[in-house]
Order: structure tokens, then C-alpha cells, then sequence
């Protein structure tokens, strides 16, 4: 990996004019000149929050104002932060920090962005998670894809070491050791699972672990020690936590798990991009307040709430908050295969246009690629699925293809593989045949709605 | 959080039947002791918890915590999940049952369905779970996978990968088990397929058991494929022949002939383990090479067919005629350590009774006639059980390479290590346990007296504590060592002083230490020097009964119980082939050993045996010693035989006759029992059972069984020894340091598998056995001008050899190493008996001229 | 093929420190090979693994697990044209396809086989998302991205990549600042909100 430090942004200009309902907490440092490093972090009043953690407060009550703030995981399984740091804690030393940078998830990517814009915003999270729960090796794991985020983070580590944040007796508290280096994964989307990210990080192949032991336990975590494995996003909301009080957190947006949020949405809207709002903001107003609108003013078909991982919405759910909170619970669940699902937040949405079928057929092959083959239903199921649901989309489906096609997706999903992927690579499948069963029975009647078969080439296109 | 102890059993529910087991058993394990047996592919109680094929779904239930709603149950893995009390498990819930016909569909929709000329068929898990499990019919209408069939991993496993279910056992296993990460999976997901790097053949001493792990028949055996039908074996309990560990292993036969040889459990000795000798080396039991009838030489002196009278007959009055004219003592007996303890017991008192000869020995190139080094410590020469390295806080190995030396003890070592114990290991030479060893030390060839005084010095220096607190009185040993101090010792062995220290702070420190001793070391001149050194070391570490020397042959312990050791005023064996070559021996009576190929002088061998008046064979293969003989006893193998052996630790085990001999051949208790009746002085056995009756009354290490074989675990058994030196510290002497000048001091020890008789009749393993080579460092390497990989001649005392050079990092400067189990000749060829340190040197040879190798 | 003396010094005294185990130094040196010549061989499974006491069969086998890691030689550049939805949905097939095309590959050839140039100067394959799917359709070139890259841009993209380089470039959302600021008159564009919601 080269070693050239990236260059600083362009200078962008603000704003036009609108009333501003919300300022920006995560992403502020973008649109400013040299805003990811060291010098402009300080100016925009970076490392008072691990400054005030060290010189004000003790590791317990750190803890205890991320447990206040009610912070959830931004990874996709929303798990309370301050309770994943206090498990950690209990159990005895040497424990790790691992940051989950391997965002992978197709139609996912505010952490890329968070890591190019605000390097520092991560590694000053990270810090303040050391001190609160006792670590001194902590490691981000990023995509191998994101070489450039990797140079950026390495960068901005070069900076915090010589700034003595990172290092020996940090800001002066004896005793407050942290070394903080960049491990890059090499192309695969399980790395994203927590233990399957560790065992890339051991130096194994990426396959998950079973659990217990639990990450934050012995013998569950990385190198068998206790781990707090958090997301970029989580770890960067921590030093504003610090700074402007638990309070202030818990005060943003969706009660039961407040605090911004990077949404991505992507697809057939007008102006893609990530979007900071609070948690909780709606998925019509995040399409058309925010992204533009549709394509060629289409309606919206469907939607996936947290990007292939989860089950589709239909596009008449549109008033729905997009929070970890309203996504796993009814009336957004669907046994046997559990909640809709919000992921990272991620949003996929599908206009009229869209041949869903290709789509579907589309995700089923992502899944197939990307299991790890560890377990039995998910190496086995998805390769199952992408074969019919790759034949449907050529046109060559039969009708009893669908009755088959669901009932594989029962025997991978409802929790019974090993890790989540499983479950999330049926996810699409299920609530693709639930909602838009006459499209595939149109396939398989023969009549494919598009020009899709045997090109693959959907109507949607441009 | 006041922490109280977890309970020590829990009380659950399996399938309405409520069942007691451990805390932290596995809710599988638990079904299993409630009686139902929740079906498996992944899960091994022996390998790491993998959680892979979720074959054994269960519906289970967590107890609330009082006052608190019933939580509903959850689909769960029962290999994964660990019982609580009032868990109730439902192995037969809808949903398990739907998730394993699942499972059984996605097995089998990309598995080619060939049962009917696959191996596994008849004893497959797959097989089996399909038929309990599985759904009636295939709904798969895609294009199966299409993968490598009856790919070679190596000579002896077959990999069919459309077969494989990727389970991981074998990779566990391989990863796990030996250590030897040289089988994988390669790509991921659909594509995962079973390799090793480049298809290179795997190495492993253990690939066999991945045979015996895989529950679908991608792994097989390349010398059993198509060879049987499980309902087709026979089978038989017995104990295998192949080195000292004794692994209890069961004989598949057809035909009267072994099929193949499986591991038998006993978790004291081999666990489920056995190695790939074990395993594949039994062709020659059913070999048309073997000897069929007696032979006797004809007038002029060459050997021709006999009956057994004749061959009786001639040998009764050779061996009459010395023993009139010379005395017994002109008789010198050799062999009994591959035997059965009813061959060994036989064949003692047939020297001591029949014979009346002392010069008896069953340790082949022994120099000295002590044959238990720990004696005056009244210890046996092996004190502790096989079982307690798994256990132990320290674990030294001295002059071993347990790897090769005793293959699924070094499991069980490894085992220790990975539980905590310190693996120590003292060679001249890197071993396979280098590689996870705590400390090293590369001592000087030969120095192991001096190397373990060492270690006493430094005790001295730094004295342990009791568990009472009290500092360990070692005056007396200072004493007993002669104020060597931890340099000088060093200087003497070639290693650093703070090695030495360190590794006796590490012994010191350890809780349960145990001492390994290699085998040649038992019998080296300076055995009972380095017996006192460590006799010492394990009293002044507080645990006196640590210490234990290994020994030859797969029964060489019963062999020294029953008494095949040199009787007053005996000589070992080294040295009745010595005084046979001398002339002063007139007689060598040889069981089952080709001292040609054994003793290390093989030109003294040969002298002896054509200057001998009588030379008498019992053999399973016309050996070149045999060519020798007047007179050659067809014997029968192991698997032939009915009996007991007694293993390295001690521990007596039954072996029960798998394959019904031909009447050519008999057992060497018969032969023997036979021809003591033609010399008048008959030990009248016609039947197992009356040998066995005997020696269990006779041999004082069998006191303890009451008369009685014991049952298949076996018993450990014990000498009667009285302590010399109850209370004193007998006195160590540092042995002069040997400079080998410009030569390299030659240093050998046997490899599992080497190209010998027996090995050579399963053609599939002798492929792995490599070409005879010699081993030296990079530094003599450029010193001397040689090349890895090409042909050199290695002189000595004795003569040349030509081997292949092997040139690498495992030995140190100054040390050649070669395995004397390999090329024709053997390394025995270039060694003098009675030289302490063989000294040789390497010269180069051209390519063409190679007649050495296998 | 082998590692340069900098490379094992560098796993050695830099990545190998890093980690509580030996092992754990396994990534980055592969990718360091990987850097060095382009590819992993067989070699180099052999001289890592002596280096982190690992047999080269372990370390092969924990390559082959990800798809960045080549085991075979490629192309001197490496064009990687993500098909998953988000780009789909923006016509990342008919890029793929047009880009397949201009090099005389064989666009029917499909997805995530990788196809290389007779000459040896270009691999291509399907890759799964980048996560810059608001530049979609995005192409990744030897570890940098590029996007939108539309059928119709795909002459120019081969002419002049860098011209299409999002590398460090904010969001499409956010070309004015960090703030989400509501499109001018969304509501007469939009439909009414379902429900109360709105």
C-alpha cells in the first residue's frame, strides 16, 4: 500500500437558501479544505470528546453516558453499544477494539464516505472505546476494495501518533496505551459478519464462528480474547456523544434508537448520495424530500429498507421511519423469516420500471458467490436458488420452480444457518415471491414481462 | 457479581425423558446419554466444534428465570449448545425434522448418488441419515456439481469430491490433531474443494484416520478401495505390531486375509487414533513372499525345503552338539520385541532352561546389559502412563523424535502442549515437536549425560520449593554431581548455560512434569550414566516417578518383562554378535530379527553369522539374514496370533487371532515348545492359553493381574524393583566432549515407515517412503562442496554407503544424520560396533553410480 | 517468482509485530506479494508460510477464499465493472458488455469469470458492490473507482479514466456541504404521502 497522503477536497459551497432542519453531526468535515485531517478535525473541535473522557470522567462513566445515549450498533443488528462495551469489560484482559470497516453490503456505503470525510472521527471513537473498556490493540478491518479509505485511515494514524492521541500515556493519563493499525480484507462480503471478519483478521479463511463463546467473551473475540467489534458509524457518534451529552443524543430523532444517521439510498431516484438525518426520518421523505424524486417520475415498485440483505417493502409502505426499531418489528415482520430488516441503512429503490425478477435473480446470485460454504443450507440453498432463479429470469422457469424456490428459502432461512447470511440471502427471494408472486408466474407461464430473457438485460436500464 | 461455583451436573429434558449429565455438556452429548441419538455429520467428539452441517437442529427449550414467562424454544444446533438445567430438548419437532430432510436435500442434490461402487456404502453416515432422515424424493432438476473423482491426496487417500459434504473433519483433524496443515479447503462456498498445494502428496504419518472420519465416502483408502463390503469383514480385536504405543486396532478380514486394519477406542492408549504404518502395513500377513515351511541347509550350506521334523530335528542336534562341546553360554539369543509376550516367555525359557544360556537380548545394538536404566531408583524404565502427557505442566523429550519413534504418542503430546504443558525437546536434530516446542536445545550428539547434569546444576543453583513452601534440600545432589557446574555442562553439551537454566525453570515450575527418553539412549553404553542423571533429575524435581526411557519393538517392554535380557554374566546384544564375529559365540539363535539389516556394524553381522558353527531363523520372510541360517522356522504374523502384548507404558493388552493360519507356519511359542521337546527338555505347550497361563504366574510384573488377561482396556503393569539408593544420590560422571575433527559425527534413529520387509509388501506405502538420504547443514554443505539433492558417499569405520544428500537447517554444523531404516545397504554398513561416535565423511559420486537408495 | 528482501523485512518487522499471533500477519502479506508481482504463485505460499510457520497449503487455502487475491497471472490492469443492484438498475450490464466489446472480450461471457486480453494488458470481470453506488454505474480499475461509467461513456472512460475518478470525492448528495437539504419544490414534484406520515 502506497503511503502518499490523499489529497484534501475541493472546496465546495453551501448551501441555497433553504431552511436548515438539521444540522449535520457526523459529516460535518465535508466541503472543507483539508477537512479529514488532523489540523481541521482539531479546528471543528476534534478530541474534546476523548480529552474530556480522559480528564474528566473514568472509563465506568463513559460507559455509562453511551448507555444514556441509547446508541444501537449501525452495522445492521442495532445492538445497545454502551451494554456490547460494559460485557467487554467484565470479562478479563487483553481485550480488543475491532472496527467492522468491511461495508459490503450492495447498495450500503455511508462508512466509505464517513472514512474518506473524517478519518479522525473514527479514530477518536476508537479511543474513547479504549479507555472506556480497557484495550490496547485495536484494529480496523476494512475492505480490500477500499484501498483508498485504508490510505486515508493510515494516514490520519500517522497523524494522531505524532499528535500523541495515539500511543503511550495518551493526553498525558499514565497508563493509557492504544496502537491503532489497518488490517485490509481481500474481496469478501461475510467479512462483514463480526466472527467471520476476526477469523480474516487471524489471518483464516472468513468463516464464521459459532457462537457462544460471544465476541465480547473469552475465547469468542479476536485472538480468543474479549472483543467490542462496532461499526464505523457507531464508533464515530461517540465522541459527540461525550461532548454534547448523552441528553442531547437521545433526543434525536426515533426514541428507541435515536441519534443521526447516514442513509444511503441508490437506485432509481433523481440525486443518489449519502444523506444525514435523524434515525426515524421516512422513507418518502428520504426519496423525495431528499433524493429527488424518481427516475422519469416513476412510482416506487419496492424498496430494500437495508440494501439486498433485507426483505423488500412494497412501495406503498413509503410513510415508514426507516430506524433499526420500526424494521424488526410487526407489522414489519414476516415469519418464518423474521423482521423486514434495516440493515445499515442502506436504501435500494426500485421504480415501476424494474423487471423484479431480474433483480431477485440478481441478489440470489450475490449470495451464492458470497457464502463462505460453511454451513450446509446457505452454500448449498444459494447456489440452489441462483440456479432456478437464474433459469426463471432466461425464461426458462417451470411452474412448480416457485412452490420449490420457496420452500429452499425456508430451509435456509428462520435462523437455521450459522450466520445471518443466510438468512439475508433469502430475505429478497421470500418477500420478492410474497409481494410480486404474478411476475414469476409470469416467467414461468412463459410471458416474462421484459426483454429479460436470455440477455439479462432489463427494461430498467439508464 | 459474587460468582458461585457452576453446579457440576445439570438436570434436563430430552424428548420427555429427563437425564442428569456434567455441566457443559453438549445438549448432543446429553441426548446420547438420555438414549436418543440426534443424527451428526460435522460433529466429532474428538475435533473442534464446527457447527457446520446443522444436521442436528433440535427444537430447545431455556428454564425462565423464576417469576418470569416461559421463553418460547428455538431452533438450535445441539453440537453447539451447551446444557442448563431444565433444558428441554425436542429432537423430534417439526421444525427439526423439516430442517434436516432440508439439510438431507442439500446434501444430496450435488452428490453424485454412485452407493453402489462407492467404499463407504454399508457404513456411511450419509448414507444412513439420508435413509432416517432425508426427504422420498428429488426435486433437484439443475446441473449437478461436477468435481474431481478419484483424485490421489496421496498414495494411500483416494478424494472423490463430488462425494464431499464438506464437514471439515478431515481439515480439523489435520489442523488439529497432528498439527499438519497440509490438506485445505480451497475457494469458498459452492466452489470449496478439498486440496492440498499444487496436488502435492500429502506427508502426513496420519492422513489415514481421515478415512476413517468422513461420514460420505469422499475419502477412501487406496489399498481397500473395492476390495469388500463392511457386511462382508470379519473382525477381530487385536493390537498393533508396528511400534511400542501398542494402539488398539481392529482386523477387517475376508478370505482369511486382512482387508484392512481400523483403530480400535481405548482412550488410555490411542484414543481412536492409529498411524498410517498401522494402517496400511499389514499386506504382508497375506504376502506369497512369506515362508511356507521349514528350511535347512543342505550340504553345501545352501537352504532347501524341510519338513518340520527334519528342521526340528537338525536344529535340536546343532544346537546340542555346541552347547555339549562349548557350554550354553556359547549360544547367544537374540529377537522377542515384535513378539507376543507368549513367543517372549517362551523363548526365555527355552535360553534359560533348554539353551541354559545367559547372552540373551531382545534390544538389537544394545551396548550395555543393564536393561533398566531407573532400577536403582527402584523405577521401572517407563513410570508414568501414556495418558498422563495430556495432563502434564512440562514435557522433555531427550534424544526422541517422537514423531517417528512412537507416532500417536506424539498425538497425545501434542494434545499436552496445546492444553498448557511446556513441550521441552533435546536433539541433535530438529523434530517434528520443534515446531511447537517452548524451549530448544540442539545438544552435541551423544551428550545427553552432560546435558542433563546440566540441568542438576542448575537445581542446584536454584533449589525448588516444596509444595510446603520449604526450599528442597539438594546438598546431596550437589555432591552426587561432583560441583559440575551449569558451564561446564554446557561446554560439555554444546548448548548455552542460560538454555540450560531456562529449561530447568521450566521443568521446576511445572506441576505434573513428565521425561521422555528416546530408546537407543536405553541402550547406549552410557544408559546407566544418563538412568542416574535422570533418576536424579526426577527426585530432585519432587517427582521421582516422571522419568521413562521408551523401548523398541512393538512389544519390547513385555520382551524385557518376560526376561529376554542378558542373564548373570550376559552380554547384551551388541556384543553377542561381536563375540559371535570373534568366534567366542558359536550359536546365534535369531526370532524375527535380520541383524544384517539391525545391528549397527553390518560388517560384523556378516562375520558373525558366517563365522557362527550354527545359525537358527524364526521368519516370516526369506531375510537376508535367514540366507545364513542351517536351520529357518516359518512363524506366523501378528495377525495370526492369539495372545497379549505389553505396551511402552506397561499396560498388558489381549489380541485375539484374525486370520487362521496355514499349518506351514506356526506360532514361535509352538516352534519353540516344539523344538525344547526334540532336545529332550520339552516345555510342552500345544496352546495359547497355557503360555499365557504360565507367564501370568511367572513373570513378577504380572503379579498384580491375579492370573488373568485383562479385559479391552488393558492393565498397566509394573516390576517389583527395590531401590538401590532409597536415599542417597548416586553419583553422575561427565563423559569426555567427542571432537569429530573435520568429520561429521554420524547420527541415526529409525523412521516410522523405513523400506523394510514388511512395509514392502504394501506397495502403496512404500511410495512414501523416500530415498535413502543423508542430512547435513549449510554450513559443512558449502564446507565440503555438496549440493542438496545429489549423490554422495558416506564413509566411515565400517565402509560406504551412496545416499541422496539432504541439505537443510535441522541438524547442527558438524553432525551428519541418517535414518538407519532406509537404502540397501543400510546406514549400519559404514558403522563400527563398539566405536562410541561413528565419525564419517561425505564425498561427492557421480549420478549414474548410484546402487545405494531404496 | 519470490519476495524481494523489503518485503519479507517488512512482514517480518512490521506486520508480524502488529498482531498477537504470527499468523494474523497473513493478510497484509499477501497483499504485499500480491503488489510485488502482481499475483500470488506457489512460491510465494511457500516463502510466506516459512515465514509465519504456516504450511503453504494453509496459506494457499486462505488465499483462494477471496476473490481479490489472484492465483493465476492477470492482465497488467484490472477493470472490475460492479453488476449488483444499484449499479444494474443504472445499466452496469450494457457497461460491462460495451467494455468487453472495446477490448474484444467476449461480453456474453458473463459475470465474475475473469477474461483477459490476448495480449495480456487487460482482465475483466463482474465484481459486487463498491459501495459508491451514487456514482453508478461504478468501475473499479486496479483498486481505484471510477463512475458513473454509462454504456455510452465507455469510449471516453478507456480514452481518459482519471476523467471519471470519484476517488476522494464527496457524495452526490452532498456537492454542497454535509447538509441534507430538501430539493427545490420536491412537493409539487412528489406524490401526496401515504397516510398521515406525511
Amino acid at each position: 500500500m502506497t503511503q502518499t497522503p490523499p489529497a484534501a477536497d475541493a472546496p465546495i459551497q453551501h448551501g441555497a437558501g433553504q431552511p436548515l432542519p438539521w444540522e449535520p453531526v457526523l459529516m460535518t468535515a465535508v466541503g472543507r479544505k483539508g477537512g479529514r485531517f488532523l489540523p481541521d478535525y482539531l479546528l471543528r473541535g476534534g478530541y474534546q470528546g476523548l480529552a474530556k473522557a480522559v480528564q474528566e470522567m473514568d472509563p465506568v462513566s463513559v460507559i455509562k453516558e453511551i448507555s444514556d445515549s441509547k446508541l444501537l450498533g449501525r452495522g445492521g443488528a442495532g445492538f445497545p453499544t454502551g451494554v456490547k462495551w460494559g460485557g467487554t469489560k467484565r470479562n478479563p484482559g487483553p481485550r480488543h477494539l475491532v472496527v467492522n470497516a468491511d461495508e459490503s453490503e450492495p447498495g450500503t456505503y455511508g462508512n466509505r464516505y464517513a472514512i474518506d470525510a473524517d478519518p479522525h472521527g473514527l479514530i477518536e471513537g476508537m479511543l474513547v472505546c479504549c479507555f472506556a473498556v480497557g484495550i490496547q490493540q485495536a484494529y480496523i478491518y476494512i475492505r480490500g476494495e477500499n484501498l483508498y479509505g485504508a490510505e486515508v485511515l493510515e494516514h490520519a494514524i500517522k497523524e494522531a501518533y505524532a499528535a500523541g492521541y495515539i500511543g503511550r500515556n495518551i493526553l498525558g493519563k499514565e497508563g493509557f496505551d492504544v496502537d491503532i493499525s489497518v488490517t485490509r480484507g481481500a474481496g469478501a462480503y461475510v467479512c462483514g459478519e463480526e466472527t467471520a471478519l476476526m477469523e480474516s483478521l487471524e489471518g483464516r479463511r472468513a468463516q464464521p464462528r459459532i457462537r457462544p463463546p460471544f465476541p465480547i467473551e473469552v475465547g469468542g473475540g479476536l485472538f480468543g480474547r474479549p472483543t467490542v467489534v462496532n461499526n464505523v458509524e457507531t464508533l464515530m457518534c461517540v465522541p459527540h456523544i461525550l461532548v454534547r451529552g448523552a441528553a442531547w443524543f437521545a433526543s434525536i430523532g426515533a426514541p428507541a434508537c435515536p441519534g443521526p444517521k447516514l442513509y444511503t439510498i441508490s437506485g432509481h431516484v433523481n440525486r443518489p448520495g449519502v444523506y444525514e438525518l435523524p434515525m426515524g426520518t421516512t422513507l418518502y421523505d428520504l426519496i423525495y424530500k431528499y433524493a429527488g424524486g424518481m427516475k422519469r417520475n416513476q412510482t416506487v415498485k419496492a424498496v430494500s429498507p437495508g440494501a439486498l440483505a433485507c426483505q423488500l417493502l412494497p412501495g406503498t409502505d413509503l410513510n415508514v421511519q426507516m430506524d433499526t426499531a420500526t424494521l424488526t418489528r410487526p407489522p414489519h415482520w414476516h415469519p418464518p423469516f423474521g423482521p423486514v430488516g434495516f440493515g445499515a441503512g442502506g436504501i435500494i429503490v426500485y421504480g415501476e420500471e424494474t423487471d423484479i425478477v431480474q433483480v431477485v435473480a440478481r441478489a440470489a446470485g450475490f449470495f451464492a458467490r458470497e457464502s463462505c460454504g460453511k454451513c450446509v443450507p446457505c452454500r448449498e440453498g444459494t447456489h440452489w436458488m441462483q440456479d432456478v432463479l437464474s433459469r426463471i429470469a432466461h425464461g426458462h422457469g417451470r411452474p412448480r420452480d416457485l412452490g420449490i424456490l420457496e420452500d429452499v428459502t425456508r430451509n435456509i432461512g428462520g435462523r437455521k444457518t450459522l450466520c445471518a447470511l443466510g438468512d439475508f440471502s433469502v430475505n429478497s427471494v421470500a418477500s420478492a415471491l410474497r409481494l410480486f408472486r404474478p411476475e414469476f408466474e409470469a416467467y414461468c407461464n412463459g410471458h416474462a414481462r421484459s426483454n429479460a430473457a436470455g440477455s439479462g438485460v432489463p427494461l430498467a436500464a439508464g | 457479581m459474587t460468582a458461585s461455583p457452576p453446579p457440576a451436573t445439570v438436570t434436563l429434558t430430552v424428548d420427555g425423558h429427563e437425564v442428569t449429565v456434567p455441566a457443559g455438556t453438549l445438549a448432543v452429548e446429553a441426548a446420547r446419554a438420555a438414549g436418543v441419538d440426534v443424527p451428526v455429520f460435522c460433529y466429532h467428539p474428538k475435533l473442534s466444534l464446527a457447527g457446520a452441517c446443522r444436521m442436528c437442529m433440535c427444537e430447545i427449550g431455556m428454564a425462565s428465570p423464576p417469576g418470569q414467562p416461559p421463553r418460547p424454544p428455538a431452533m438450535m444446533t445441539s453440537c453447539t449448545t451447551r446444557v442448563s438445567n431444565g433444558m428441554t430438548i425436542n429432537t423430534m419437532a417439526s421444525g427439526a425434522l423439516k430442517a434436516r430432510e432440508g439439510v438431507i436435500e442439500f446434501l444430496l442434490i450435488n452428490h453424485p448418488l454412485d452407493c453402489p461402487v462407492c467404499d463407504a456404502g454399508g457404513e456411511c453416515p450419509l448414507q444412513d441419515n439420508s435413509h432416517a432422515w432425508g426427504p422420498k424424493e428429488s426435486r433437484f432438476e439443475e446441473q449437478k456439481r461436477l468435481a474431481r473423482k478419484g483424485a490421489a491426496l496421496s498414495p494411500l487417500v483416494v478424494l472423490d469430491q463430488e462425494r464431499c459434504i464438506v464437514c471439515y473433519r478431515c481439515t480439523r483433524f489435520m489442523d488439529e490433531v497432528p498439527g499438519e496443515g497440509e490438506l485445505a479447503f480451497f475457494n469458498r462456498g459452492y466452489t470449496s474443494q478439498l486440496r492440498t498445494i499444487g496436488d502435492e502428496p500429502m506427508k502426513s504419518r496420519f492422513q489415514g484416520n481421515i478415512i476413517d472420519l468422513c461420514p460420505c465416502g469422499a475419502l477412501t483408502s487406496e489399498t481397500y478401495r473395492f476390495k469388500a463390503r463392511p457386511q462382508d469383514l470379519d473382525h477381530a480385536d487385536s493390537v498393533c505390531g508396528q511400534c511400542p504405543v501398542g494402539c488398539n486396532v481392529m482386523l477387517d478380514t475376508r478370505s482369511n486375509e486382512v482387508a484392512r486394519v481400523r483403530p480400535r477406542q481405548n482412550e488410555a492408549v490411542n484414543e481412536i487414533w492409529i498411524c498410517d504404518k498401522g494402517r496400511f502395513a499389514h499386506h504382508y500377513t497375506s504376502s506369497p513372499n512369506r515362508l511356507s515351511g521349514p528350511w535347512v541347509a543342505g550340504d553345501g550350506g545352501d537352504l532347501r525345503a524341510s519338513t518340520w521334523a527334519e528342521a526340528h530335528g537338525n536344529a535340536a542336534v546343532l544346537l546340542q552338539a555346541v552347547k555339549a562341546k562349548h557350554g550354553g553360554a556359547a549360544i547367544g539369543v537374540i529377537g522377542g520385541r515384535n513378539l507376543t509376550n507368549e513367543d517372549a516367555y517362551a523363548l526365555a525359557r527355552f535360553a534359560a532352561e533348554v539353551l541354559e544360556t545367559p547372552n540373551v537380548d531382545f534390544r538389537v545394538g544394545a551396548e550395555t546389559a543393564v536393561a533398566n536404566p531407573l532400577a536403582p531408583f527402584g523405577l521401572n524404565a517407563f513410570n508414568t502412563t501414556l495418558e498422563q502427557a495430556e495432563r502434564a505442566g512440562a514435557i522433555f523429550l531427550i534424544g526422541t523424535d517422537v514423531y517417528e519413534e512412537v507416532p500417536v504418542q506424539w498425538l497425545r503430546i501434542r494434545k499436552g502442549a496445546k492444553a498448557g504443558a511446556k513441550l521441552i525437546v533435546a536433539n541433535p536434530r530438529a523434530t517434528e515437536a520443534d515446531r511447537i516446542a517452548f524451549q530448544r536445545l540442539r545438544h552435541r550428539p551423544g551428550s545427553e549425560v552432560a546435558l542433563v547434569t546440566g540441568i542438576l546444576a542448575s537445581l542446584v543453583e536454584n533449589p525448588p520449593v516444596d509444595s510446603e513452601g520449604a526450599v528442597r534440600d539438594l546438598s546431596g545432589l550437589s555432591a552426587a554431581i561432583g560441583g559440575t557446574t551449569v558451564e561446564v555442562a554446557a561446554r560439555h553439551a554444546g548448548v548455552s548455560p542460560e538454555t540450560i537454566r531456562a529449561v530447568a525453570a521450566t521443568l521446576t515450575a511445572a506441576k505434573n512434569p513428565v521425561v521422555y527418553a528416546g530408546a537407543r539412549l536405553a541402550i547406549r553404553r552410557d544408559a546407566p550414566s544418563l538412568g542416574t542423571a535422570l533418576g536424579n533429575l526426577g527426585r530432585a524435581l519432587g517427582h521421582p516417578e516422571c522419568v521413562n526411557f521408551f523401548v523398541e519393538g512393538a512389544n519390547g517392554r513385555g520382551a524385557e518383562f518376560a526376561g529376554l535380557v542378558p542373564g548373570v554374566g550376559g552380554v547384551p546384544a551388541g556384543e553377542i554378535i561381536a563375540r559371535a564375529a570373534s568366534g567366542e559365540i558359536k550359536a546365534l539363535y535369531l526370532v524375527g530379527e535380520n541383524i544384517l539389516a539391525t545391528h549397527p556394524d553390518r560388517a560384523q553381522a556378516l562375520q558373525a553369522l558366517e563365522a557362527a558353527d550354527v545359525v537358527v531363523v524364526h521368519e516370516l520372510f526369506a531375510t537376508e539374514t535367514a540366507a545364513h541360517a542351517d536351520v529357518v522356522f516359518p512363524a506366523v504374523s501378528i495377525a495370526e496370533k492369539d495372545g497379549s502384548m505389553t505396551n511402552i507404558e506397561g499396560r498388558i493388552q489381549r489380541l485375539y487371532q484374525a486370520v487362521r493360519p496355514s499349518q506351514d507356519r506356526l506360532p514361535d511359542w509352538r516352534i519353540l515348545s516344539d523344538l525344547s521337546g526334540e532336545m529332550g527338555l520339552g516345555l510342552g505347550y500345544v496352546a495359547t492359553s497355557e503360555v499365557t497361563r504360565d507367564l501370568l504366574a511367572d513373570i513378577p510384573a504380572y503379579a498384580s493381574l491375579g492370573g488373568k488377561l485383562p479385559g479391552s482396556e488393558g492393565a498397566i503393569t509394573r516390576e517389583p524393583i527395590d531401590a538401590v539408593h532409597p536415599d542417597t544420590w548416586p553419583t553422575v560422571a561427565l563423559v569426555p566432549v567427542f571432537e569429530p575433527g573435520d568429520g561429521l559425527t554420524l547420527v541415526t534413529w529409525s523412521e516410522l515407515v523405513g523400506n523394510e520387509t514388511i512395509v514392502a509388501e504394501t506397495p502403496e506405502l512404500l511410495t512414501t517412503v523416500p530415498d535413502a538420504y543423508v542430512e547435513i547443514n549449510r554450513d559443512d554443505a558449502s564446507r565440503l562442496g555438496l549440493v542438496d539433492g545429489t549423490n554422495v558417499e558416506v564413509q566411515g569405520p565400517g565402509g560406504a554407503v551412496e545416499r541422496v544428500l539432504r541439505v537443510n537447517g535441522r541438524v547442527p554444523a558438524g553432525v551428519c544424520f541418517a535414518p538407519d531404516n532406509l537404502g540397501s545397504p543400510r546406514i549400519n554398513a559404514v558403522v563400527r560396533h563398539g566405536v562410541a561416535f561413528t565419525v564419517v565423511s561425505l564425498a561427492p559420486v557421480q549420478e549414474t553410480a548410484l546402487i545405494g537408495g531404496r | 517468482m519470490s519476495l524481494s528482501q523489503a518485503a519479507r523485512a517488512r512482514i517480518v518487522n512490521e506486520f508480524i509485530p502488529r498482531y498477537p499471533s504470527k499468523r494474523a500477519a497473513l493478510m497484509p502479506s499477501l497483499w504485499l506479494a500480491q503488489e510485488e508481482a502482481g499475483w500470488l504463485g506457489p512460491a510465494v505460499f511457500e516463502e510466506v508460510g516459512e515465514l509465519l510457520d504456516l504450511h503453504a497449503t494453509d496459506v494457499a487455502s486462505v488465499a483462494s477464499f477471496y476473490v481479490m487475491f489472484h492465483r493465476r497471472k492477470i492482465g497488467d490492469r484490472l477493470i472490475e465493472v460492479c453488476e449488483n443492484p444499484s449499479c444494474f438498475l443504472n445499466g452496469s450490464d450494457q457497461t460491462y458488455a460495451r467494455i468487453c466489446d472495446r477490448l474484444g472480450l467476449d461480453s456474453g461471457h458473463g459475470g465474475h469469470g475473469m477474461q483477459t486480453t490476448s495480449d495480456g494488458k487487460v482482465s475483466v470481470r463482474a465484481t459486487e458492490c463498491l459501495a459508491a453506488c451514487d456514482y453508478a454505474p461504478v468501475v473499479q480499475v486496479d483498486l481505484r473507482f471510477y463512475g458513473p461509467v454509462h454504456e455510452a461513456d465507455v469510449d471516453a472512460f478507456l480514452a481518459n479514466m482519471e476523467a471519471f475518478s470519484i476517488q476522494g470525492k464527496a457524495s452526490v448528495s452532498m456537492a454542497n456541504g454535509p447538509q441534507a437539504v430538501p430539493v427545490d419544490g420536491w412537493e409539487a414534484h412528489a406524490p401526496p404521502a401515504p397516510g398521515s406520515a406525511a
